[in-house]
C-alpha cells in the first residue's frame, strides 16, 4: 500500500477481464498482472475507468457500482459518478 | 410514449443525497438523549457532513449488488457439494485451519452485526449511520455464507457443528471472544477505530488473506470463493475504517490524542489475536504459500508503516516500541502458539500434529535464525516420544494474560533471552493481575475496571463455572467430544475418514 | 482513557479469591523451561504445605521436560522466588506462611539445569 501507486484488484472473470481492458486503453502507463483467480491493476496515483469504455467492451450498459461483483481489494480514495470509478491518492 | 424515451434518472450524488440525507434536527427530544453516547468519549464532532461514503451506496443499489453476489456465492458452493469438492483439498490436516476458522472468527462475524448495528443507532450523522448499517448486513451475511461454506465439510470432518456453544466456553476461544466484547462495549467511536480501522483495515492483511490464500493453495475451493465474494465487502469496510479515522481526526486537533491511544491499543490487541493465525499459517497448511515472518515483513513493517507516515500530518505517531516487539517476536511467534496447542491438544476442538520432514525443512528455510536452533529439537523429540506412544498432552492448566487471554508462553526476545516466559504485574484494588506484554500491561493499567471482570477460561474452571473440576468434565460442558474433536490428527476418527476417502 | 461510560461502572472482581470455594490461585513456573508451553495455574488450598509443590505440583507440570530426570530437590541448587522476590522456603510450613497468597507467581530457578528441549 505505497503512498503514491492506485492499486485495483479485480476477480478473473469475463467482467473482470472486459474492466482490466477497458482500463489498460483509458489510462497510460498501467501495470496489469495476472495472478491465479485474479487481475492486478497498478498505476501511479490514478485509475479511471470510464463505463463507456467498460460497455463497449462488454457490449452491454455496464453502470460503475457493478464494479463491486468483481471488486477484490483497492488502494486508494475513491471518486465515483455515473460516469467512472476512480482510484486515486492525494497526497 | 416510444420505447426509446426513458425517464431521465437523478445522477449518482443526487440520488445518494435524496436517499439517504433523511435527519432531521430533534425538537421536542433533547439531542443528548437521542444520542446519548456521542459525547461520552470526549471527541470533539463539529460537522458531521464532513463524513462521506465514497462509495454513495444506497439500499436499491446495496440489495441488488449484494443478491447477486449470493447468488454466485450458494451455486458455486451447491457445485462444491455436488462434486466432493471436499476431496481435492492437499489433507485432510488442511480442515484444522477452517476448525480454528468457524469457532474462533465466525462467531466474531455475527458479533459485529451488533457492534455495527450500536454504532449506525449512535451516530447523528447519516453518512456515518448509514455506511454502519450496511457493514450490519455485510457481517450478517458473513457469518451466514461462513456458515454455508463450511457445512459441506461438517459433514466429514469433526469439529465443527457445535462452533456457537464453542466460542462463548472453550479456553482458547475466549481470545478472539474477549477481542470482540472488549470492542462492542467501548463507546461507538472507539469501536470504529478497534474493527473498522485497526482491524479491518491495518490488520486485514494478516487475517483474511492467509486464511484465504491458505484455501487457495490447498485446494479448497468453497473458502476461495467466498473469500473473493466477501472481499469485495470488504472494501467497503477498509473505506469506512479510513473515513472514520479520518474524519475523526480532522474535526478537531483535540482528538488526535484520544484516538492515538485506541489506534496503539487496537494494534496490540489485534497482533496478539493474531497469534493463533500464525500458528494456522506456518503449521496448520500442508502448503503455505507464505509464512508469518514474510507477512509481518510486508504488512506491518512495510504497509503499516506507510499508513503511519501518511497519518503523520495528523499528528499521530506510529508506536514504535509495539512495533518493535511484533517484529523481535516475528521468527519466535507461530512455533510458540504452536506448541501452545500441542501441549493443549487433549482440551481443544482441532487437531494438531507433529510436522513432516518437508515441512520442517519449509520452517527451516522460512526461520533461518530461529526454527533449527530453538524448535527444531523440541519437536524432533515429541516425535520420538509419539513413537514410544509417549504423545504429550498437558494435565495441567496453563496461565493465561488478563488481557489477551493466551496462555503465557511469550518469551523475552528483545531483552536477549528468547527461552524466559515474561509476566507483567499490576495491582488494582488490592489484587494482583498478570499480564503477558508491557503491550497488555498498559491496556489494563488504563482501564483496569474493565479488564478484572474479564472470564478467564481456566479461573472460571477453577472457580467450579465449567462443568467440573477434571478435564473430562470440562470438555463435555465445552461440548468436545473427547477423542473425537481433540488429541493429534495421527489416529484421529478425521484421519481415518481422510484415508478412506483417498483410498488409502 | 479510564472506563467511559454513561452513568455509573461497576467494580465486578471476578477473580477475587472467595470465588475460588476456600482455594487461592497459585501460578507455578521453572525459569527458562519452554517444552512446558506456559506457566501452568492451579487452585490450591493456602495451608497446603510448600513441600506439596515439590512431591506433586511439579512433577505433575514439568516431567514432560528432558531436565525433570535430572532434578533432585535434595542434591539439585533451586533458588525460590514469590513474587519476583527470592525465598528461603520453609517446606513444612504452608504456602500461604511463605508468603504465597492468591495470584501468587512460585518461580523455581535451578542454575544447572538450563531447560534443553531435545533428546
Amino acid at each position: 500500500m505505497s503512498a503514491s501507486i492506485a492499486l485495483l484488484c479485480l476477480q478473473a472473470t469475463e467482467d473482470g477481464r472486459a474492466i482490466a481492458e477497458a482500463i489498460r486503453e483509458d489510462n497510460e502507463g498501467v501495470i496489469i498482472t495476472n495472478k491465479p483467480a485474479m487481475i492486478q491493476i497498478e498505476r501511479a496515483e490514478r485509475i479511471t475507468i470510464k463505463a463507456s469504455t467498460v460497455s463497449e467492451s462488454l457490449g452491454r450498459d455496464w453502470d460503475p457500482e457493478e464494479l463491486q461483483l468483481v471488486l477484490i481489494s483497492l488502494g486508494g480514495q475513491i471518486e465515483e459518478t455515473d460516469d467512472e470509478f476512480i482510484v486515486y491518492w492525494n497526497n | 410514449m416510444s420505447a426509446n424515451q426513458r425517464k431521465k434518472r437523478l445522477n449518482k450524488k443526487d440520488a445518494y443525497k435524496y436517499m439517504t440525507r433523511l435527519g432531521w434536527d430533534t425538537t421536542y427530544q433533547k439531542e443528548e438523549d437521542v444520542f446519548p453516547y456521542l459525547e461520552m468519549e470526549g471527541l470533539k464532532i463539529h460537522d458531521w457532513e464532513a463524513w462521506e461514503d465514497p462509495f454513495r451506496m444506497t439500499m436499491d443499489s446495496y440489495w441488488k449488488l449484494q443478491a447477486e453476489k449470493d447468488k454466485k456465492l450458494y451455486s458455486i458452493i451447491d457445485a462444491f457439494a455436488q462434486n466432493n469438492g471436499q476431496k481435492n483439498i492437499s489433507d485432510g490436516r488442511y480442515v484444522n485451519a477452517l476448525k480454528l476458522f468457524i469457532t474462533g472468527i465466525t462467531p466474531l462475524e455475527y458479533k459485529v452485526v451488533q457492534g455495527f448495528s450500536h454504532a449506525a443507532r449512535a451516530f447523528k450523522g447519516e453518512g456515518a449511520s448509514i455506511a454502519c448499517q450496511m457493514q450490519a448486513i455485510d457481517e450478517l451475511r458473513h457469518f451466514q455464507t461462513q456458515v454455508h461454506t463450511m457445512s459441506h465439510y461438517n459433514k466429514y470432518f469433526d469439529g465443527f457443528s457445535e462452533h456457537t456453544t464453542m466460542h462463548d466456553r472453550v479456553w482458547y476461544l475466549s481470545v478472539p471472544k474477549s477481542f470482540g466484547d472488549d470492542a462492542s462495549t467501548a463507546g461507538p467511536f472507539e469501536y470504529l477505530a478497534a474493527i473498522s480501522f485497526s482491524f479491518e483495515f491495518v490488520l486485514t492483511s494478516l487475517l483474511f488473506v492467509p486464511f484465504m490464500s491458505g484455501a487457495a493453495y490447498n485446494g479448497d475451493m468453497a473458502t476461495v470463493t467466498f473469500g473473493f465474494s466477501a472481499q469485495s465487502d470488504e472494501s467497503r469496510h477498509m473505506t469506512l475504517g479510513l473515513s472514520a479515522i479520518k474524519f475523526m481526526l480532522e474535526q478537531d486537533a483535540d482528538n488526535v490524542p484520544i484516538v492515538q491511544k485506541w489506534m496503539d491499543k487496537w494494534l496490540w490487541r489485534g497482533y496478539r489475536l493474531l497469534g493463533l493465525v500464525s500458528m494456522m499459517m506456518d503449521y496448520m497448511l500442508p502448503n503455505s504459500p507464505t509464512s508469518w515472518g514474510e507477512s509481518v515483513e510486508l504488512y506491518i513493517e512495510q504497509n503499516c508503516m506507510a499508513l503511519y507516515k501518511d497519518l503523520e500530518k495528523y499528528g499521530i505517531k506510529a508506536p514504535t516500541d509495539l512495533i518493535n516487539t511484533i517484529v523481535a517476536e516475528k521468527g519466535h511467534l507461530s512455533h510458540q502458539v504452536w506448541n501452545i496447542f500441542y501441549n493443549h491438544t487433549n482440551a481443544a476442538a482441532f487437531h494438531t500434529w507433529m510436522p513432516e520432514e518437508d515441512k520442517m525443512n519449509w520452517l527451516s528455510e522460512k526461520y533461518p535464525d530461529t526454527f533449527d536452533k530453538y524448535y527444531r529439537p523440541m519437536f524432533e523429540r515429541y516425535i520420538e516420544l509419539e513413537k514410544k506412544g509417549e504423545r504429550f498432552y498437558s494435565e495441567v492448566l496453563p496461565q493465561i494474560c488478563q488481557v489477551c487471554q493466551i496462555p503465557m508462553g511469550f518469551t523475552d526476545i528483545e531483552g536477549g533471552n528468547p527461552e524466559v516466559y515474561t509476566v507483567e504485574t499490576s495491582e488494582f484494588n488490592g489484587e494482583k493481575f498478570h499480564t503477558c506484554s508491557k503491550g497488555c500491561k498498559h491496556i489494563f493499567e488504563a482501564q483496569p475496571e474493565k479488564y478484572i471482570q474479564a472470564w478467564l477460561p481456566p479461573n472460571q474452571i477453577f472457580q467450579g463455572n465449567c462443568g467440573g473440576a477434571t478435564i473430562p468434565e470440562v470438555l463435555k460442558w465445552y461440548q468436545i467430544d473427547h477423542g473425537v474433536d481433540n488429541l493429534d490428527y495421527v489416529g484421529s476418527p478425521d484421519e481415518a475418514m481422510w484415508n478412506k476417502l483417498k483410498n488409502k | 482513557m479510564a472506563v467511559q461510560s454513561i452513568g455509573e461502572y461497576p467494580i465486578i472482581m471476578k477473580d477475587k479469591i472467595e470465588n475460588f470455594n476456600g482455594n487461592q490461585l497459585v501460578f507455578i513456573n521453572w525459569h527458562a523451561h519452554r517444552v512446558v508451553s506456559s506457566p501452568r495455574a492451579f487452585p490450591l488450598p493456602p495451608e497446603m504445605p510448600f513441600a506439596a509443590l515439590l512431591t506433586d505440583i511439579i512433577p505433575i507440570c514439568y516431567k514432560i521436560e528432558p531436565d525433570f530426570e535430572d532434578l533432585d530437590f535434595d542434591k539439585t541448587e533451586v533458588i525460590w522466588e514469590v513474587d519476583g522476590e527470592v525465598i528461603n522456603p520453609d517446606f513444612s510450613k504452608s504456602l500461604k506462611e511463605n508468603g504465597v497468597g492468591h495470584k501468587s507467581i512460585i518461580k523455581f530457578i535451578t542454575p544447572s539445569l538450563t531447560g534443553k528441549v531435545g533428546v
